[in-house]
């Protein structure tokens, strides 16, 4: 048993750390992007038409690309940006690739559900464009944002497993090399039970941040 | 209720935040003759009109929603605007308070012409205007307060002047201990003040209200329109709006615009619109108002009143001028209706009989002889 939590305690940390850090760059790269796509969408803030059809193919061209191939297809990019394509830094970069557009779709749904009425309110107040996005469109949209966020997290989680498989650490390459390449079913089992664990326990802390918003209002 | 309490802090509301010049006030207000509206109602002498619209047209995907409507709104009037709905009125308030741009024609508040501004000017001149929604539209993550701090905090202004201005404009609407509430925790009617709050926030000269009643109960609705009617005499605001409720109109508006079909029907004074519509579609938003209007004189006054039901048989014969022959009194009839259903009449009338004590009492008996349902009309 003790081995077993002495084995896990590595992976689940890189676990963390590539979740973690791949969701906030996601966050980063989809966020804005996610915003431009409300933003200049026929009937929006700014609309932009052209441009939106074009964001719009490369979000979706980018969401039905298998993961797997995905980061084999870039290696190349992980070299540069970390200086390697094995571990768990390398494989950061792939999974905020995976992951902006996803979080992209999610910032662009949730800012669609606040109320047309409610930006029209702001725009007649004499706000400027950033000022409502930001003052406006982003406080009222803040639970959905959370709940797509989690979700955003929960699907990092899995995608973080098949990163470990080729190389990236974590607890699938854990459960991968250790668990079924030695015949140790303990450390598959333990290693998928860590991983309902944080996929559990992300899902339970966005629930309650979702409810702690909405019961401020 | 809160217009009462309000009219006695009457002195706070001459605070310099509605009543000290404005920067931009006296120069802007001075239009140089140019720039004059050139429609035929433009008195020469006196101050530009509150609001102006001049030829406005839009169209979505080719349907002609608004289409070439000319309008003047005299400074500190209450302008309502009516017709059915798709008759094109929302649109109308759009253009006219800068949510929507036209496709020709020009939209001027107090003289100035602002259709077609971009940019810093385009936010300023929607400063200048206040608009408030059917549905509120408040912005659910804030509280009252901020809410109506909104629209100060989008024009750069101090933190401790928008504080004290949002105290100053929650009180003026009547919720002064509400600021701290989550917006969403607030009732309609409280909901609507906010809002209004929040439209004045920049001191508007002109208030749009779009449907603003429309989602309130009837008691509330009237507590709101007072509230509007006495921030016009305080604040000197020039009023208009859209409501599909000729009750509305009739209760708030000095002047009343009908469109149908994106197009002015009539425009004038409420007054001569009920009394004598001259359009087909001013005519039919007359007659839909006809039973709430008579239910309200049948309630005012303290003389007694009789509510006669008619079925079958009395319903057929001239009951009324039977009683004036037969007695001494003389039924002046408030309202009524029949309805024929399947061929069968039936009816019912509100009447004031006046006359001496003892033959009303013979007369209601003998109404009664006759197969006729009598009883008090009291309000209900």
């Amino acid at each position: 048993m003790a081995e077993i939590l002495g084995l896990l305690a590595l992976p689940l940390a890189e676990t963390v750390v590539m979740v973690a850090a791949s969701t906030a760059a996601a966050l980063l790269l989809g966020g804005p992007l996610g915003l431009a796509l409300y933003l200049i969408a026929p009937g929006g803030l700014a609309p932009r038409p052209a441009l939106r059809r074009v964001l719009d193919r490369a979000v979706n061209a980018l969401r039905s690309f298998p993961f797997v191939i995905l980061m084999i297809l870039l290696f190349p990019l992980s070299r540069l940006v970390v200086g390697t394509s094995i571990g768990t830094a390398a494989a950061i970069v792939p999974l905020s690739i995976a992951a902006a557009p996803f979080v992209a779709r999610v910032v662009e749904s949730a800012l669609a559900e606040v109320d047309r009425g409610v930006v029209d309110a702001a725009i007649a107040s004499g706000a400027t464009r950033p000022r409502i996005a930001f003052a406006v469109l982003v406080p009222e949209a803040l639970p959905s944002l959370v709940s797509g966020l989690t979700l955003t997290v929960i699907n990092l989680v899995g995608y973080s497993a098949m990163a470990g498989a080729i190389g990236g650490g974590g607890l699938g390459d854990l459960a991968l090399r250790y668990g079924y390449q030695r015949f140790r079913l303990d450390v598959t089992i333990a290693s998928v039970l860590a991983i309902l664990a944080l996929v559990e326990g992300a899902q339970y802390a966005g629930t309650r941040l979702v409810r702690k918003l909405m019961s401020m209002r | 209720m809160v217009s009462a309490e309000k009219t006695e802090d009457e002195p706070r509301f001459r605070s310099p935040m509605f009543h000290a010049p404005r920067p931009d006030g006296a120069a802007s207000r001075l239009i140089p003759s140019s720039q004059k509206p050139a429609a035929p109602a433009a008195s020469p002498t006196s101050a530009p009109p509150g609001l102006t619209l001049l030829g406005l047209r839009k169209s979505f995907g080719g349907v002609p929603v608004v289409d070439g409507i000319s309008l003047e709104v005299p400074r500190g009037s209450v302008y309502g605007i009516v017709g059915r709905s798709g008759a094109g009125k929302t649109t109308l308030l759009r253009m006219a308070c800068l949510l929507e741009s036209p496709d020709s024609g020009e939209v001027r508040h107090g003289g100035r012409k602002v259709s077609g501004l971009a940019g810093a000017e385009l936010l300023a001149a929607r400063r200048r205007a206040g608009v408030v929604f059917q549905s509120f539209n408040l912005f659910s993550s804030r509280t009252a307060a901020g809410n109506v701090a909104f629209p100060l905090e989008a024009a750069g202004l101090p933190r401790r002047e928008i504080r004290d201005r949002v105290t100053r404009l929650l009180d003026l609407v009547g919720l002064a201990g509400m600021a701290g509430r989550p917006a969403g925790r607030l009732s309609g009617g409280e909901r609507q003040r906010v809002a209004i709050a929040r439209a004045l926030a920049h001191e508007p000269e002109i208030l749009f209200c779009d449907e603003a009643t429309s989602a309130l109960d009837p008691g509330t609705t009237r507590s709101v329109l007072e509230l509007i009617l006495s921030l016009r005499d305080r604040l000197g605001l020039t009023v208009v709006m859209v409501t599909h409720q000729m009750e509305v109109v009739r209760r708030a508006c000095d002047l009343v615009a009908v469109l149908d079909e994106g197009r002015l029907a009539e425009a004038g004074e409420v007054a001569e619109l009920f009394a004598r519509p001259r359009s087909r579609a001013g005519r039919r938003l007359v007659e839909e108002q006809l039973p709430d209007e008579a239910r309200e004189i049948e309630e005012s006054g303290a003389a007694p009143r009789l509510r006669l039901r008619f079925g079958g048989d009395s319903a057929s014969r001239p009951i009324l001028s039977l009683l004036a022959r037969s007695f001494p009194v003389e039924a002046n009839i408030l309202s009524g209706t029949i309805h024929d259903i399947r061929g069968r009449r039936s009816g019912e009338l509100v009447v004031e009989l006046s006359g001496e004590e003892a033959a009303v009492a013979e007369a209601t008996s003998w109404l009664g002889a006759q197969g006729v349902c009598v009883e008090e009309a009291r309000r209900g």
